[in-house]
């Protein structure tokens, strides 16, 4: 009778030990987390695969009309150059300015407060990244992937320029997105305007954004063998 | 009879009005100790029955039971291995044991009736 | 017969059963329903499917990009104009972090070792990994990546409940951050005195950093969307 029932149990044991381990709540979170993440991948993948694939029949015609494709690489390379940052755009969006406080802190109890930091040019500029800014440049500095933003004393620097206040930020995109994230109740900027940091943020039909005129970085990296 | 089963009421009462939950990660925790709760209320009512009930025995079990199930989920948890199931095979059996004999001196109580 | 005692005895392991089953119920409501066996081996055949079918599209997507490779080559073959474009090309991928590259880098790994004790908040937010992306940055960082999401011009990092949001995936520590760049100067930079890492470590993070020869940052493949800016049309563009 125990042997039978040993058995069954171990059988059973067998059985219910999933692949993936012992179960917990957590992990099932975790799991649901990463299908969605995929999820979202297979979207944006679908459409660079369509995007890939029209070009791909864009160069095959090209050969079959004239044997060349330079003029659609011409286009190729005038659309990547846009997407490293490397051109110059305009479009709607907002300005953001930021200036010092006015306000005298001799008696403060923490001065800190009352100047601009990097870290809130960061914070300011993430923001907008993450509602959607197409193109985003401080005090005329256009900012890509490696853009760094650093205090320098009474001054900040944008890779290796340097900038006093006032700080104007300008970001293209969906105006009104834009300036709803600036704005925000409980937002970045909504809790440095605590501190007297004077800060202006419209909108603006149309803004102009120079393209990053810095040197490449392309002294480490190089495309994998076999890569592109 | 009538007053674990107010008890029962009551603790589902207050654990319902009340704002207090556990982090979903000791679940199984709960539930293991759901079951040894269970386990010392019928294992309680049927040594009541025989009248070998001892107070000490039945309040000790309870703690002891839980708590040994609840170091078998931890270290299953810690393995990869579900040893907890262990003491639900161990909780049930008996559970369905004592239930058994309880019925059985209730039913025959009440045929000498 | 059942004297008080015995049935008092028994009522306030009751008080506690009942106490304990509802806060169960209420516990395992709250979360995403009634965890079986039967849905965790659901979720997770749904993962190993939606996996198959990312693999597949990311393997089409890149033979699409080795073709167009191909007769990009093929054109730079034909004439110097063609061959500067082609490099041209190759050169704002690169920049745009299109493209797989692979240099000499930095592997990093931050963690938070006790995540799962203190499971309602993080001791890794965002604004750590937005300062630790800048500082490498300022350290001449050329190619980053955080998760295998590479860090491009547009990349968000965002805080989402106990998660983080990487070009809008959701991520949870550990996180990987993988840089190419000059492994002396980054690492240098980083481990200063005052500097992220020796914040971050005060805050109780785990920092592991690994110097490596070549280290592989993946490209970027979501999508960019120019919705609202529009190239200027100029005479002659740089």
């Amino acid at each position: 009778m125990a042997f039978i029932f040993g058995f069954l149990i171990t059988i059973q044991l067998k059985l219910n030990i999933t692949p993936e381990g012992i179960i917990t709540i957590q992990r099932l979170l975790d799991m649901e987390n990463d299908v969605n993440n995929v999820l979202s991948e297979i979207n944006n993948l679908k459409q660079s695969v369509a995007e890939a694939g029209q070009k791909l029949k864009e160069y095959e015609l090209n050969i079959d009309d004239d044997g060349s494709i330079y003029a659609s690489m011409e286009n190729e390379l005038k659309k990547i150059r846009n997407y490293a940052g490397l051109e110059k755009v305009e479009g709607s969006g907002i300005i953001i300015t930021l200036n010092d406080s006015l306000e005298s802190f001799e008696d403060a109890i923490n001065p800190e407060l009352f100047l601009i930091h990097d870290i809130d040019v960061l914070e300011i500029v993430n923001d907008l990244k993450a509602a959607g800014a197409e193109a985003i440049a401080i005090n005329g500095v256009r900012i890509i992937s490696t853009t760094s933003i650093k205090c320098g004393g009474p001054t900040i620097n944008i890779n290796n320029s340097r900038h006093a206040t006032p700080f104007v930020i300008k970001a293209i995109g969906d105006a009104k997105t834009l300036e709803a994230t600036a704005l925000a109740p409980d937002g970045y900027i909504d809790w440095m305007e605590y501190s007297g940091i004077r800060i202006n943020v419209k909108k603006v039909e149309n803004i102009v954004i120079d393209k990053y005129t810095d040197i490449p970085r392309i002294n480490y990296q190089k495309i994998v063998e076999g890569g592109v | 009879m009538l007053l674990p089963l107010l008890g029962l009421l009551i603790g589902i009462l207050i654990g319902f009005l009340s704002p207090v939950t556990i982090p979903i990660q000791y679940s199984t925790y709960m539930s293991i100790a759901i079951l040894a709760a269970l386990d010392s209320v019928f294992g309680g009512i049927r040594s009541s029955l025989e009248n070998t009930f001892d107070v000490e025995i039945f309040i000790s079990g309870f703690f002891a039971n839980a708590i040994l199930a609840a170091v078998l989920t931890y270290i299953g948890d810690q393995l990869g291995v579900p040893i907890y199931y262990a003491a639900i095979f161990a909780f049930g059996v008996r559970l369905f044991q004592n239930f058994a004999i309880v019925r059985r001196y209730i039913l025959v109580r009440m045929k000498k009736q | 017969m059942k004297n008080t005692k015995i049935q008092l005895a028994i009522s306030v392991v009751c008080v506690v059963l009942g106490l304990m089953i509802a806060i169960q119920f209420r516990t395992v409501k709250q979360s995403i329903g009634p965890v079986t066996e039967y849905r965790a081996r659901e979720i997770a055949t749904q993962l190993k499917k939606v996996r198959e079918e990312r693999d597949n599209l990311l393997a089409l997507k890149n033979d699409y990009e080795k073709k167009i490779s191909e007769y990009e080559d093929a054109e730079a073959q034909g004439n110097l104009a063609s061959r500067i474009i082609k490099e041209e090309l190759e050169k704002a991928r690169i920049i745009a972090g299109l493209v797989d590259v692979e240099g000499p880098g930095l592997n990093i790994l931050l963690d938070d070792l006790k995540f799962l004790e203190h499971y309602s908040y993080n001791i890794i937010d965002y604004t750590d990994l937005l300062e630790f992306i800048n500082e490498l940055n300022a350290a001449g960082a050329e190619a980053v990546s955080i998760n295998d999401e590479r860090v491009i011009s547009r990349t968000e990092i965002r805080q989402a409940g106990l998660h983080i949001n990487v070009n809008t995936i959701k991520f949870a520590p550990p996180f990987a951050i993988k840089v190419i760049g000059e492994p002396k100067t980054l690492e240098a930079a980083l481990r200063m005195r005052g500097g992220i890492v020796e914040r971050l470590e005060s805050k109780g993070i785990a920092i592991s950093i690994t110097q490596q020869q070549s280290i592989i940052v993946g490209k970027y493949n979501g999508i960019i969307e120019n919705k609202y800016s529009r190239m200027v049309k100029e005479g002659d563009s740089n």
